[in-house]
């Protein structure tokens, strides 16, 4: 296993229910959710910072609809 | 960093012997000389003897031109991708780049997490599809359960997935046991597998 770091993290109310809520929905515990959203958010950025534009696309109408990153 | 996350039988097939190889939580510098130094010549080599006319994949030799030093560009330093390199002898016997963000396709446990095997390879010396006389047996198997005790760690429960090249399809459906979810027309035309939480601790046994 890859050498951890430990931090206290500070949330308001409303966001410790977001991520007890995202935990419980994916099985995983607040700091795998938090490990996780942040390899999201580098892959994201990354994007974003080369010109590329992010996109949800539905299944069936295949319309797409720009995800606004502020 | 990179790290030593334990030692691995591999079965030596000239001598029956199984030998301890180190598999290591990142690939290196040494690992990508030893792409370049010894895997490349044999691939060339082996293609060179293709008889006139044929074509790499009707030897099996799909993965012949996977570029490990340009993957590794990719990779490196992006927190959805964690890579393995397997060494023994003093060579890289196997690599692979797993990626962390993909979700699971099998309807069961929709939309949750796995570990994703984006590209796993094994040295050519250890492939029978470019040698007669392949030298060591359990790389695949050692990268495969690599990829379990990452989805583990990360408390995907053991799931992985993965796009199969035609001529591994059958180790994956038979000897994995991962389900086959058919060919996928968005990646190439690939055979798509999943391994559930299930079918992964029945393989780690």
């Amino acid at each position: 296993m890859l050498e951890r770091k430990t931090m206290t993290l500070n949330l308001h109310e409303s966001e410790m229910v977001v991520l007890d809520t995202l935990a419980e929905r994916k099985g995983l515990s607040k700091t795998a959710l938090i490990r996780q959203a942040l390899r999201l958010y580098q892959s994201v950025e990354e994007r974003l910072e080369q010109g590329q534009k992010f996109f949800f696309e539905h299944p069936l109408s295949k319309e797409k609809a720009e995800l606004i990153v502020l | 960093m990179r790290e030593l996350l334990g030692h691995f039988a591999l079965l030596n097939r000239a001598s029956g012997k199984e030998e301890r190889a180190e598999l290591y939580s990142q690939i290196d510098a040494k690992n990508l000389s030893d792409f370049t130094r010894y895997w490349r010549p044999m691939v060339a080599e082996r293609l060179s003897q293709l008889p006139r006319g044929a074509t790499p994949a009707d030897a099996n030799l799909q993965d012949w031109h996977w570029d490990w030093a340009q993957k590794a560009e990719v990779f490196t330093g992006r927190l959805a991708y964690r890579s393995f390199a397997l060494e023994h002898a003093d060579r890289t016997q196997g690599l692979m780049v797993c990626s962390l963000v993909r979700r699971v396709r099998e309807k069961s446990r929709l939309n949750q997490h796995l570990v994703y095997i984006e590209f796993v390879q094994t040295a050519p010396w250890n492939n029978r599809h470019y040698t007669t006389t392949p030298v060591y047996k359990g790389v695949g198997n050692t990268m495969v359960a690599a990829a379990i005790s990452l989805s583990l760690e990360e408390e995907f429960e053991g799931r992985i997935g993965l796009h199969s090249l035609p001529q591994s399809e059958a180790w994956y459906r038979e000897y994995c046991q991962m389900t086959d979810l058919g060919v996928d027309d968005q990646y190439q035309g690939l055979r798509y597998f999943e391994m559930t939480s299930e079918q992964a601790a029945r393989f780690l046994k």
